[in-house]
């Protein structure tokens, strides 16, 4: 799969205009599920160069970069160099939030930044307590997962 | 704001080598213009381009007073050049190109409308941009060439179109990046450029169009090309395809009136279509890289170009100066042929690293645009930081919010206690910011002198937040609390003080006793085998793996530096109260001249047939939490069974639960947390609980329990059994009173005590859990330790009276704020104040009483709850928020 994005990460006003969001999400929050997402998570604010996910670290948690811009860093050719390019709306972490795995790459701020936690037990929290707001998050998690398989399937056939 | 706050900080520690990893940035292989220096002022480029506008203009005007010369000038001088210097320094033309330039006139003078081009336009745009290029070359020899006025209105017209374009559409996706005609050309040859030139256009850029090729130029065609909208990316290729056909065609067919028009438009229709067959048929061979193919296609047509090209430009060149240049044919077209090879390898060599830089295996999800910034809109609020270390994180935090729960939030290692300043178990060291907390409160101050904290030190609970901090999770042990001065002279008759009992009501009796008797002997006789710990944290023994790490609340020199003398794991066997003496189960005997009896409570095990049978515990103590871990390892089944449903037996639930046992709550009332809850807030915490997968049965009770040597079933009241592997009863807790009693002490529940804490002995005190006051036992650690201070200061000579009042409840470890207050029963003329909320599982109350809030229960709601408990504790006048509490809007101004 190939990835464009990256080297088109427009500052903010400029995603409208080119981003198709079907792919999306958790499209629309209500001003009160908002509220309640924003209850469960930590903001965490992060300085150019600071690690947010080392390799290894078994930490459940799922990212949202809100400011600035990260990356997925890993060995190519003998040097480490980016993998992916974590641009502003980007989610990181999913798939330890899911299976509680070790972390497979490290995560690096590339300038200031800024990103939301939720943690797997915020997160089980959360859903206990707003459980159609939890339902919502993990269905539309899913879809996107789905497309993306989807997508490889396709890619493969 | 938040913006300047980022780049301040880093400004501050993105050198700091100590402050945290850093990893150094490579420089991009793709770089995009931010990352690409700028060599020429923007200045500079301006005046370029006015002076480009200017040659147009007069080409313009002079293609109606001076035809030939000027079409001469145009189509055989300035074309030619062209597309050499798209392919060595494409940024220039995309810098000084006149019809860019017009078209970015509006939005330089701030009279753009700036609209966002409509979804068809954006996908589409570039069919324009190929359908003019196209009309526009194969009419040059129908009139375009021959005419200078056709050429000129044509420039007219395509002026006016860039210029309304930039008018109307943001940043360039009103022409130069969508529709003009030279666009495919200038993106096929631009893609790898030999001088890489920042634009200098575009400050700020508004993101525009897709894969802008001002933004990275080194990549933009082949993000085209590779586009996931196979239409998008097809438009591409397809003129790729076309071209060299094209650019032949435009040489070998004859022109105007040579031929017919049709004829014109048929034979190089012909070519083209021919050009595009040999491209799908290659395709076929050279396999799936969509950007294999249209480097060769644009290396032929350039050199199909330039093959005829050279010799005409060679000619028009001669005749401007007036020398014959054929001559210099071959070279230029070997040099031209050589500019195509080096731009073809560059070229392909450019799609193997952007192949690998864009594939990703897995691409990050994104969350939707409006979203993102709803998400951002809500951190803004977030103005306050902590930065916690060590590992100097960063958080967002909000007024009001103890550093407690930011920790909490933050998912960081911090223990947790009473959340009341009491017990003692979150010490943190404040290193910078502490000024902004809430002041220390006196159970605060008393906390941290028993632990020997002073200085910045805090309790993270009792710390709120109110402007940003840098704090330590672990206490700074270097700072020694001041040691207050005593207020009265102590009783020098009190030579032996003895304490019986290990946890916090013990602990708290010797403390103050020192504090106020600075030389008689103090000794601790404790039944436990560990020090003080944070009897409300163990239930974490049960799902955490850290066992007792963290759970011990004392610093190890406790003892020494107060000069008290700990006997664990030692039973007092009898008291002599005729020579005041305690005699220990090992025989040893320790005088007093005071006793304290701090001996606590045991959970109460109502009947149960079989109870004992391994599986079966109750929890009180760390010892029995360690082993329900243990056992629910261990079982066959993994079904748990909670008898109580109070608030050590929901937090036993809680934990089970974590441990991922199916768990089920007996609670013999109707509902749950009677003593703290009301009705209404019972129901909403059993909601929850079901919510978390912990089933609660009201009206329930275990009257047996049945197993082959190990437990397999509880049974109920009437009959009904259900399987398990763990059963814990938690129905309660009954004062350790036997010692007392068996020396003749009045004992009624607990040990009856006066408001000074004595016994019916005057020389033997009771605290804590045993102790009952007003025909009361509360059971809770705040009560415990209120009560210890005062006993401690009557035996050192003090005179205190303890005034017994309804305690908070606290309950977290479900993971819901909960908090209940004061009193909940309405009196006379009081009334409640209530806010209902099922989903979300939220309620508050507080209830009024003469202008005054004298009772609350908040489930949720922290930030108003905390005002609630403000306004309780400080028994505030809240008359004027009445009408506004009345109508739903509660206050949350946290700090007082």
């Amino acid at each position: 799969m190939v990835d464009t994005s990256s080297f088109f990460d427009y500052p903010e006003d400029g995603g409208a205009a080119v981003g198709d969001d079907e792919e999306a999400f958790l499209a629309r929050l209500s001003d009160v599920d908002l509220a309640v997402l924003m209850e469960y998570v930590e903001v965490r604010r992060l300085r150019p160069g600071e690690v947010l996910i080392e390799i290894g670290d078994v930490d459940p948690s799922l990212f949202i970069v809100t400011d600035g811009s990260l990356e997925v860093r890993g060995r190519r050719r003998r040097r480490e160099e980016r993998l992916v390019w974590l641009p502003i709306g980007s989610v990181v972490g999913e798939l330890t939030f899911f299976d509680g795995k070790p972390r497979s790459a490290k995560v690096v701020a590339v300038e200031p930044s800024e990103v939301l936690r939720l943690g797997q037990s915020s997160f089980e929290r959360l859903a206990a307590a707003h459980p159609s707001l939890g339902r919502a998050i993990l269905m539309d998690l899913g879809r996107v997962l789905s497309g993306r398989f989807r997508k490889l399937g396709a890619a493969g056939s | 704001m938040r913006r300047q706050l980022l780049a301040k900080r880093a400004a501050e520690d993105g050198t700091d080598p100590g402050a945290g990893p850093i990893v150094r940035q490579p420089r991009p292989t793709f770089p995009n213009y931010t990352q690409i220096p700028s060599r020429i002022p923007v200045r500079i480029w301006r005046l370029v381009r006015l002076a480009s506008v200017m040659v147009a203009l007069g080409i313009v005007v002079a293609l109606f007073l001076r035809p030939a010369g000027a079409l001469f000038a145009f189509w055989r001088l300035i074309i030619p050049v062209v597309p050499i210097l798209l392919i060595v320094a494409p940024g220039v033309w995309r810098n000084v190109c006149p019809l860019a330039a017009v078209n970015q006139t509006p939005r330089l003078f701030g009279k753009s409308r700036a609209l966002t081009s409509p979804k068809w336009l954006a996908d589409h745009g570039y069919v324009i941009a190929i359908a003019l290029f196209l009309v526009i070359v194969v009419n040059r020899k129908v009139v375009f060439n021959t005419s200078g006025p056709a050429l000129g209105v044509l420039l007219i017209v395509i002026f006016t179109a860039a210029f309304i374009g930039g008018r109307t559409l943001k940043g360039k996706s009103g022409w130069c990046s969508l529709m003009c005609p030279v666009l495919p050309i200038q993106r096929i040859y631009g893609q790898t450029p030999l001088v890489l030139v920042r634009n200098s256009h575009c400050e700020p850029c508004v993101g525009c169009t897709k894969n802008c090729y001002d933004f990275n130029p080194r990549v933009a065609y082949i993000a085209d090309v590779y586009d996931e909208d196979r239409t998008f990316a097809g438009y591409r290729r397809w003129f790729i395809g076309a071209f060299p056909g094209f650019v032949l065609a435009y040489f070998q067919v004859p022109a105007h009136p040579a031929i017919s028009i049709p004829s014109l438009y048929g034979r190089t229709a012909l070519y083209t279509l021919a050009s595009i067959a040999v491209f799908i048929t290659l395709e076929v061979f050279v396999g799936p890289r969509p950007n294999r193919l249209p480097p060769m296609f644009g290396a032929a047509a350039l050199a199909i170009f330039y093959w005829y090209t050279a010799r005409l430009f060679a000619n028009a060149l001669g005749q401007v100066i007036h020398r014959d240049l054929t001559g210099v044919v071959w070279p230029g077209r070997t040099v031209v042929a050589a500019v195509a090879v080096t731009w073809l390898v560059r070229s392909m060599r450019a799609e193997s690293m952007f192949v690998e830089e864009a594939s990703t295996g897995t691409l990050p999800i994104r969350v939707e645009l409006g979203t993102t910034r709803q998400l951002r809109a809500a951190t803004e609020s977030n103005q306050l930081e902590v930065t916690f270390m060590p590992g100097e994180r960063v958080v967002a935090a909000k007024a009001g919010v103890s550093l407690l729960e930011t920790a909490e939030r933050a998912g960081l290692p911090i223990e947790v206690g009473c959340r009341m300043g009491v017990c003692g178990a979150d010490p943190v060291h404040v290193i910078e910011g502490g000024e902004s907390l809430s002041p220390i409160t006196r159970d605060e101050a008393n906390t941290l002198e028993r632990l020997g904290l002073g200085g910045t030190n805090r309790m993270a609970c009792s710390a709120r937040i109110n402007g940003s901090c840098r704090v330590a999770l672990r206490p700074d042990e270097s700072s020694r609390p001041v040691t207050p001065v005593p207020t009265f002279a102590p009783d020098s008759s009190v030579e032996h003080v003895v304490v019986v009992g290990g946890g916090i009501a013990a602990i708290t009796a010797a403390d103050f006793v020192r504090r106020h008797h600075p030389t008689c002997t103090i000794d601790v006789v404790g039944r436990e085998a560990h020090h003080l710990y944070n009897r409300m944290g163990i239930s974490r023994l049960i799902y955490g793996r850290s066992a007792m790490q963290g759970l011990y609340l004392l610093p190890d020199d406790w003892f020494d530096r107060h000069g008290v003398t700990p006997w664990l794991n030692t039973i007092v066997a009898a008291i002599d109260r005729d020579r005041r003496e305690v005699v220990l189960g090992t025989g040893q005997r320790l005088p007093y001249d005071r006793l304290v009896l701090a001996t606590g409570s045991s959970s109460m095990v109502p009947e149960i047939a079989g109870f004992g049978l391994r599986g079966c515990f109750v929890m009180r103590e760390a010892q029995d939490a360690i082993e329900i871990r243990r056992a629910a390892q261990q079982g066959s089944t993994r079904h748990a069974v909670v008898s109580g449903g109070g608030l050590l037996g929901l937090e036993a639930a809680h934990a089970l639960r974590e441990l991922g046992l199916e768990v089920t709550v007996l609670e013999r009332s109707d509902r749950l947390l009677r003593r703290s809850l009301d009705a209404d807030a019972s129901q909403v915490l059993q909601s929850y609980l079901d919510s978390l997968g912990i089933q609660v049965a009201t009206q329930a009770e275990a009257v047996g329990v049945e197993g082959d040597g190990r437990l397999e079933h509880v049974v109920l009241r009437r009959g009904q059994t259900m399987p398990a592997a763990v059963f814990v009863v938690a129905a309660g807790i009954v004062p350790n009173v036997e010692l007392a009693r068996a020396v003749g002490i009045e004992v009624g529940r607990g040990v009856v005590v006066d408001e000074a804490m004595r016994t019916s002995d005057p020389m033997i005190y009771a605290v804590g859990d045993v102790a009952e006051v007003s025909g009361r036992t509360w059971g809770l650690w705040p009560v415990a330790v209120a009560q210890a201070q005062v006993a401690a200061k009557n035996i050192a000579g003090g005179d205190e009276r303890y005034l017994d009042e309804v305690p908070m409840t606290v309950l977290k470890g479900v993971g819901l704020d909960m908090l209940s207050f004061g009193s909940n029963d309405l009196g006379e003329g009081d009334e409640a104040i209530t806010d209902h909320q099922i989903s979300g599982f939220r309620y508050r109350k507080v209830v009024v009483r003469a202008g005054r809030v004298v009772g609350g229960i908040f489930l949720g709601f922290p930030e108003e709850s905390v005002w609630a408990r403000r306004a309780y504790e400080m028994e505030s006048d809240i008359t004027s928020s009445l009408d506004a509490l009345r109508q739903g809007d509660w206050p949350t101004s946290p700090m007082v």
